[in-house]
């Protein structure tokens, strides 16, 4: 149909408000409660445009177009609109922008500047309403709000987990929390964004800089494998905030708390700051020169000596795509085949069959094609907040989901089931599925009626696998069942991995059995488990940090303890570095270097350098180049070492990739005694995370508590949890029942128990009566 | 059913909750709110606590906001504890023309409380808020516990007052 604004014929589809044909034409329209994302209410009354043929000024952002509409957005009308609107939104608005850290990014400030009056008729009391302070990382000053009911539809509509409400009515009527209740979500930061004014603000970046006078970079979030694209905003060469960067096919315009205050890591105080090297026992700084020169030498004594096998080098799947590339390439050209990033797995008798690289089985908007969604051992909520999103939009859809856990996974979406197994019930379980002998007895009839009812071969189907499968001793075990499984219900097979670079860590042959571009390997290498339980004599980390990037740390102490060389490539100076080092070198960050990842669907994503490092820190790419350099290699600049990337990727079909058969696995694995796993805390997922002070102070971050299943709990008398893990005994108070544990199961929250480590990720344990 | 304060759910309670979930769609369990509330608030003394609007929102599966919203908005929910009887005089046009301001100064001088207050031996509560409470031609008009007593005189005001002494 045509319709005219201002005079100009546009085209605009039935059902289209006027809105959104003006946002399309590049017509500003001004607007408070209007998001592209959220319903519309109407309630700001800021977008009234005259219409011909109606007496009053309409709404734009909840009129329909109809054919041959003739709409003003520039007549007396609309303007008198605008002006009245603007007029009574500031009665009660305390115009407070010299203290106000939204001043200058306002749609207030904007809007009543290019459409307000100068002066107000109201001479009364404003209306004050008293704050709570209700999370560490969103202030509020609510006396500035005026009621746009953004964030109230975010929690409902976007999120699914409403937070805020509008309470009272009238001139009472205020935004405010469930009494005494705090905002603690996974998406709350987007709140901050919606709020029009600075009602809802960014906590951690609150008074450190005025908008006018920072940059802005772009990046890509190096905390889950999704790769929500983030503006970085930067003052004197320090991130002081991060917001989203729209992408309709990855983030939208949503960001998970994670990513929004994850940067915070990079300021933390163990920042390595100079290259060191050990004399005499002692660690002492050094220049860069002799610490690289030191490790060329040991690398060349290795190889003259043809003891490469005695080396082992790990590297952090959450490098980028540069850095995992060059370190595979440079330890290679020495001769080494112990290369891995695998580093929380334990079992790896499925990678001869593995395809080339994880993915998810589908893109990220397409999720909600699917008919069926099954979930293994992930809890999207907590492990990849911004995938909730999604998922909620393809529930609306009618996908309905199923999550099977070590955890009945509390998610924000509502899956039509949860299931919470211990991993050798979800072997049982999944062959029942495949088989049907030998039926699991610990399984509700329905549920399994459930199932078979609505997930058939004749549905779209979709399983996916997340992290906490890798952690298992029996993942191949599952891995397989999963694999029959899918094919039996003819469904695409994905993953959602524990890194944001895992995808690219495989493609480029990050890996003891494998090339770049899944080639084979003529000798085979050690795997990262093997590597660090066979003790070896010299080892390289990568950006790992000892603590709690393994499946198991006790066992990397043993290793470090008795190797003769340990070297670090690393950003932060950890206890276990600073004891155990030989060599360290400190490196970048993700937004110290240019770089790039590969997402969980196989899109690469480039990024430049967000800030400069200090002084002593090199960009990891740089250091491993320098290595290839010294020993005669080509000198690669950054382009032409991702030029060399590109071109190695960009004729991988990524769509032929999950198509794979895993060989048979006869059940080996039995389970006595306890069953005990690590959960993947949502800010304990990797080491910048675990380093931002404000995503610590949440709720989630707080959570140390070792978690009980409630048949061990209500048998377990004493005031104190003692059990013995290994040949460790563990003895904590902090611990209480979990509800939504299968029987006989313990659940360690973090990586630490007080001032001891888990040890393994998962396993099993004795309670000690 | 965990974190459900059985104090407010008995078996009576419950199921005439459920008879009001009937009355919706499935996917509409929101619905249910206001008349659950008017239920559990008649049974708690006329007044609504964090734990009845807990216990509620478990129950209906929905978010505690969700019924402290509702709980809020409407005049005929009080989240404070209140008198024993409710006085409502209604202050709107035709009752403010009729002099209706003189009846509430009147009951409030002879109460000794203001709008909004209990007196202290918690047998009267003056509500606030009052808008037109459809009886005009009855102005001015005021309910005592939902029963309209009209055409008030100060002397009518102090009769109705009396038989609930
Ligand atoms: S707090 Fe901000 S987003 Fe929420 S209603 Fe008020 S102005 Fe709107
Ligand atoms: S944007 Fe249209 S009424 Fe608020
Ligand atoms: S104005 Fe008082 S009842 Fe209508």
């Amino acid at each position: 149909m045509e319709i005219f604004i201002n005079n100009k014929s546009y085209t605009a589809e039935d059902g289209e408000t006027i809105i959104q044909i003006a946002d399309k034409f590049d017509i500003h329209i001004p607007r408070f409660c209007y998001h592209k994302h959220l319903s519309i209410v109407a309630n700001c009354r800021m977008c009234l445009v005259d219409i011909e043929g109606f007496k009053f000024a309409q709404p734009a952002c909840s009129t329909l177009v109809q054919d041959g509409m003739k709409i003003s957005t520039q007549s007396a009308k609309t303007k008198n609109a605008q002006k009245s609107t603007m007029e009574f939104l500031l009665i009660n608005h305390p115009l407070d922008c010299p203290i106000c850290d939204q001043g200058g990014e306002c749609e207030l400030q904007d809007v009543s500047l290019e459409y307000g009056d100068d002066h107000s008729n109201y001479m009364q009391f404003k209306r004050v309403v008293v704050d709570r302070d209700v999370s560490p990382l969103i202030s509020t000053d609510m006396t500035r709000c005026i009621h746009c009911s953004r964030c109230v539809r975010f929690g409902e509509e976007v999120a699914a987990t409403k937070e805020l409400g509008l309470l009272d009515r009238g001139e009472n009527m205020k935004i405010d929390s469930f009494i005494e209740k705090n905002i603690d979500s996974e998406l709350s930061g987007n709140m901050i964004d919606l709020c029009p004014v600075g009602a809802l603000n960014n906590k951690p970046y609150r008074y450190s800089a005025r908008t006018w006078d920072l940059s802005q970079k772009k990046g890509i979030s190096p905390h889950d494998c999704i790769g929500s694209n983030i503006f970085y905003h930067i003052y004197n060469n320090k991130i002081v905030r991060a917001v989203p960067a729209e992408n309709e096919n990855i983030n939208q315009t949503w960001l998970s708390d994670r990513d929004r205050f994850g940067y915070e890591g990079i300021y933390a105080e163990d920042r390595c700051k100079r290259p060191m090297i050990k004399k005499n026992e002692k660690l002492l700084t050094c220049d860069w020169d002799t610490a690289i020169k030191t490790l060329n030498q040991n690398l060349n004594t290795l190889k003259n000596e043809k003891k490469l096998d005695s080396l082992g080098c790990l590297i952090s799947p959450q490098s980028t795509c540069e850095e995992l590339y060059l370190f595979q390439k440079v330890f290679r050209e020495f001769g080494a085949n112990n290369i891995d990033h695998r580093t929380i797995e334990k079992d790896f008798d499925y990678q001869q069959d593995y395809p080339v690289m994880p993915t998810l089985g589908c893109d990220i908007k397409d999720l909600e094609a699917y008919d069926n969604v099954i979930l293994v051992g992930v809890n999207i909520k907590k492990e990849f907040p911004i995938l909730s999103v999604r998922m909620i939009q393809a529930q609306n859809k009618k996908t309905q989901f199923f999550s099977i856990n070590f955890q009945s996974s509390n998610e924000d979406f509502n899956p039509a089931i949860s299931l919470a197994l211990r991993n050798d019930q979800l072997r049982e379980f999944l062959d029942y599925l495949s088989n049907k002998t030998n039926k699991p007895n610990y399984i509700e009839e329905k549920m399994f009626h459930y199932i078979f009812k609505y997930i058939k071969s004749n549905k779209k189907n979709l399983i996916v696998i997340g992290p906490s499968i890798g952690q298992l001793p029996n993942q191949t075990e599952i891995l397989y069942s999963l694999n029959q499984y899918s094919k039996k219900i003819n469904a695409d097979f994905g993953y959602l991995t524990e890194h944001c670079n895992n995808t690219a860590s495989w493609l480029l042959g990050v890996l003891p059995h494998r090339l770049p571009l899944g080639k084979r390997v003529d000798k085979e290498g050690l795997n990262a488990y093997q590597m660090i339980e066979k003790k070896l004599s010299n080892y390289i980390f990568y950006n790992l940090e000892p603590e709690c990037d393994f499946w198991n740390n006790d066992l990397v102490e043993d290793a470090l303890k008795t190797s003769k060389m340990n070297v670090f490539f690393s950003s932060f100076m950890t206890p276990f570095i600073a004891k155990y080092a030989d060599i360290v070198l400190p490196i970048s960050t993700f937004a110290e270097t240019h770089g790039s990842f590969i997402n969980i669907e196989g899109s690469y994503q480039a990024y430049k350098q967000i800030i400069r490092p200090k002084k002593e820190i090199k960009l990891g790419w740089e250091v491993l180049n320098n290595l290839l350099f010294i020993n005669g290699a080509n000198n690669y600049t950054f382009d032409t070492l991702q030029n060399e990337i590109k071109n190695n990727i960009q004729d991988f079909d990524v769509t032929t990739n999950n198509n794979f058969k895993l060989s048979n696995q006869p059940l080996k694995y039995i389970q006595k005694d306890i069953f005990k796993f690590t959960l993947r805390n949502t800010y304990n997922t990797d080491q910048i995370v675990r380093r931002s002070k404000s995503l610590q102070q949440t709720r989630t971050g707080k959570l140390k508590n070792i978690l009980l299943s409630n048949d061990l709990f209500s048998s377990h008398k004493k005031g104190y949890l003692e059990f013995i893990d290994k040949d460790k005994n563990i003895k904590s108070e902090l611990y209480n029942s979990d509800q939504s544990l299968p029987h006989n199961t313990i659940a360690y929250q973090s990586y630490k128990i007080g001032d001891a480590f888990v040890g393994a990720r998962t396993g099993t344990v004795k309670i000690k009566s | 059913m965990n974190d459900i304060n059985n104090n407010f759910f008995n078996n009576e309670t419950c199921s005439m909750i459920e008879n009001i979930k009937k009355k919706f769609p499935e996917d509409r369990k929101k619905s249910s709110i206001i008349e659950s509330l008017l239920i559990l608030q008649k049974n708690n003394n006329g007044y609504l606590t964090k734990d009845i609007i807990t216990s509620l929102a478990k129950y209906l599966k929905v978010e505690e906001i969700d019924v402290y919203e509702v709980a809020t908005f409407y005049s005929m929910f009080n989240t404070k504890p209140v008198g024993i009887n409710t006085i409502s005089v209604c202050t709107n046009v035709s009752c403010m023309l009729r002099n209706a301001d003189n009846i509430l100064n009147h009951i409030e001088n002879k109460l000794g409380i203001k709008v909004g207050e209990t007196t202290k031996d918690q047998k009267f509560f003056l509500k606030d808020e009052i808008e037109c409470l459809a009886a005009c031609n009855g102005a001015p008009m005021m309910q005592v516990n939902h029963k309209n007593y009209e055409n008030l005189t100060i002397e009518k005001v102090d009769k109705i007052l009396e038989e609930f002494e």
